[in-house]
């Protein structure tokens, strides 16, 4: 029994060395109010605890002199008082309860000197027996206080922080219970051992307490934070899926305040306040924010009073934060600029299509009525003009209706993509089928190999797919020419579709040129195309989010156009290897 | 047989010279053919009122989309708005091969929508197709009840 009791005695009395020791050096580092406090609380526990340690255990002395216990006691009876500044750094206490216990205090540790107190089994004077009473009052009275004060105010904090509040305040109310224990057994002859072991070890609890919540080992620390750690992992997640500054400041905002219980963060950047969460509080408490920098902004935090001494690794966690800020800041302002630009080159194009819409039906008309000239010319005084005459007539002619399909076909050039109605499922085999039909069997023998379902404006697909086929037929450099069209691979990205006829083909140097406005490899005596076929046919496979460029196949041309999964019908099946146009 | 009276409103004078002798080509039919310049005055005539007074109301207006002042589109919407003339049949003749202008056009009461597209003599191919439609084969409705 003795020897556990021994063992307990000095394991407490280390801790409260070590908590006063470190109380110490952490005033030393840091300098403000509450560490001064803390270390004048602890700090003389720890120093009474060296001076008895050293005297009874290391000198060997049964007793302790007089004049040092009245040093010891003195060291000791300040406890309460000295907690209470410490807590009043936080949160202020009624100025008269301060008061009232630094002036007990005061008589306290005068009384440690003047009063005799009994040696170990005397019995002591009615005077002794009321200052160990007032004292062990005075301790019952004010530790409870601010352990629930610490307690409460401790829920409101982030994790790590309200550990070590909540250890702290375990740690003041086990030195409650045991002072009241150890006050209880001081008045009775013989007091039992199991009650006298029992007051050591709620003594060791509170000292370890106390270790616990004022320093606590990092690891303990990171457990603790782990909370916060997921919550910064979220908000890592939601940023990726911000879209705007604003979206990002609603996430960085509410993250900071709750790692340090904020009473108030404001977030600026390009000189725009994104979030200010609550300005009450912390205009009210008066206190300067931790600022922390941005590119090309700033957060301002005001912490809760208790973060900045109880949470020194959540300040670093706040630069953490900041760091985070500034990614997701950047990201989003890239976004909205490109938005911005896209949305200016929105107003563009449409600006452009109604220019080009009121030129061309400006062009139009007079074209209509050059043609319709030209049709009474011929009917009304064909007669007139000789073989000569009559060429000129149709040339005007000819030329009056290749300038009246330019106009077309601009206009069409300029409308694909826009005022496009949705997408819808087009059954390209069918659509096909009927396209050919249209070109007619004489002119074109369309072979429809496994193609996929598309999911796109049908209209835009039989307008593609009439534009090549046309074209094959107006290039073949004779009748009849044969087109196939099949897939040739297909992946989860997309699908491939080639066209291939076995006409004149076109140069490698041309197979880009093709796509241009108004480009035609060769002028035609009488011209059926505008040359604009193809760049309408670029500007709807783009309009689909594909591509179409002519590949080195040779003889004849070949056409590769790419569909997107986007502009496949999902349902569609699966072509089987035999099926793959190679 | 009494004659069909049919207005042609079309800003420009080479298409309403144009329209004007399709109509009457090839036809032993007897027709009635006022133009006016625009919609503002289509509907003058159509309400007789101003210059237009007196007028008898036609049996077909043939109506341009494009327009100053009052543009095809609006013109369709006041006749269809107006007790008198809702029962009017209206041909659209525009060089607008905008679906939006087509579906337009039809929305707001339009009858008939045809291109402007002069190449191998499809307008008047079109007009031609338009007089034999509507002054041959459909019945109209009396302008004067």
């Amino acid at each position: 029994m003795d020897a556990l009791s021994d063992v307990l005695r000095w394991t407490q009395n280390l801790a409260y060395v070590a908590v006063g020791l470190w109380a110490l050096r952490r005033w030393r580092r840091f300098g403000t109010p509450a560490s001064a406090w803390m270390a004048a609380t602890f700090g003389t526990i720890g120093l009474a605890v060296t001076i008895s340690l050293l005297v009874t255990d290391v000198a060997g002395q049964e007793t302790l002199p007089v004049w040092l216990t009245g040093i010891v006691i003195g060291l000791i009876v300040p406890f309460p008082y000295l907690l209470l500044r410490f807590h009043d750094t936080f949160e202020s206490v009624t100025p008269w309860a301060l008061r009232a216990t630094g002036v007990a205090s005061a008589l306290f540790v005068l009384g440690g000197f003047v009063i005799d107190l009994p040696e170990e089994g005397e019995q002591g004077t009615l005077l002794a027996s009321l200052y160990v009473l007032a004292i062990v009052a005075q301790w019952v009275l004010v530790l409870p206080y601010v352990a629930r004060r610490f307690w409460r105010a401790g829920k409101e904090q982030p994790t790590p922080a309200r550990r070590r509040m909540q250890w702290l305040a375990v740690g003041t109310l086990a030195l409650t219970v045991s002072i009241a224990i150890s006050g209880a057994t001081g008045q009775v002859e013989d007091p039992s051992p199991l009650v006298t072991l029992f007051g050591q070890f709620v003594s060791l609890l509170s000292a370890t307490s106390f270790l616990i919540g004022l320093a606590p080992p990092q690891p303990v620390r990171t457990i603790w934070r782990q909370p916060e750690e997921d919550r910064i992992g979220d908000a890592s997640l939601a940023l990726l899926g911000a879209e705007t500054p604003d979206a990002v400041a609603a996430i960085i905002a509410p993250l900071m305040q709750h790692v340090v219980a904020a009473d108030r963060v404001v977030l600026q950047h390009q000189h725009a306040t994104l979030a200010d969460t609550g300005a009450d509080r912390a205009a009210a408490s008066g206190r300067e924010p931790i600022v922390i920098d941005l590119d090309g902004g700033e957060a301002r935090v005001w912490p809760s009073r208790y973060t900045p001494f109880f949470g020194t690794d959540e300040l670093v966690v706040l630069e953490r934060i900041g760091r985070l800020a500034d990614l997701a800041l950047a990201r989003t302002s890239l976004l909205v600029s490109e938005r911005a630009a896209k949305v200016e080159l929105e107003a563009v194009n449409a600006e452009l299509e109604a220019f080009v819409y009121s030129a061309s039906h400006d062009l139009k008309s007079p074209t209509i009525a050059i043609l319709s000239y030209i049709e009474i010319l011929e009917e009304e005084y064909g007669e007139h003009f000789d073989e000569q005459g009559q060429y000129y007539l149709k040339r005007m002619r000819s030329n009056g209706s290749y300038m009246e399909a330019l106009v077309r076909d601009l206009l069409e050039l300029s409308r694909v993509g826009r005022r496009d109605t949705a997408p819808e499922h087009v059954d390209l085999a069918a659509l096909l089928d009927a396209v050919a039909h249209d070109v007619g069997e004489d002119k074109a023998d369309v072979v429809v190999g496994d193609v996929p379902d598309l999911f796109v404006n049908e209209l835009r697909a039989r307008q593609l797919f009439q534009n090549l086929i046309g074209n094959a037929v107006r290039h073949a450099g004779r009748d009849r020419v044969r087109i196939h069209i099949g897939r040739a691979d297909a992946s989860v990205h997309g699908v491939t579709v080639l066209v291939r006829d076995d006409g004149r083909g076109i140069r490698a140097e041309y197979r880009e040129r093709v796509f241009g406005v108004f480009e035609q490899l060769q002028v035609d005596e009488d011209r059926d195309g505008t040359g604009m076929g193809l760049a309408i046919c670029r500007k709807i496979m783009e309009s689909f989010g594909g591509t179409i460029h002519v590949t080195d196949h040779e003889p004849g041309a070949e056409f590769a156009l790419w569909f997107p999964a986007t502009a496949l019908d999902t349902s569609s099946t699966e072509a089987t290897p035999e099926e793959v146009l190679t | 047989m009494t004659p069909i009276r049919i207005l042609v409103a079309d800003d420009n004078e080479d298409h309403r010279f144009f329209i004007v002798r399709s109509l009457r080509q090839s036809t032993d039919r007897e027709l009635v053919i006022d133009t006016v310049q625009d919609g503002e005055e289509a509907l003058r005539y159509l309400r007789r009122e101003g210059e237009h007074a007196g007028r008898e109301r036609p049996h077909l207006l043939i109506l341009d989309l494009k327009m100053p002042r009052i543009d095809g589109h609006e013109v369709i919407a006041e006749v269809r708005s107006d007790e008198r003339l809702r029962a009017l049949p209206i041909a659209v003749l525009s060089s607008s091969d905008r679906d939006e202008d087509v579906r337009r056009a039809y929305q707001s009461g339009g009858n008939t929508y045809v291109i402007k597209e002069a190449a191998d003599g499809r307008l008047a191919e079109g007009i031609a197709s338009l007089r034999e439609f509507w002054t041959e084969v459909a019945v109209l409705p009396d302008p004067a009840a």
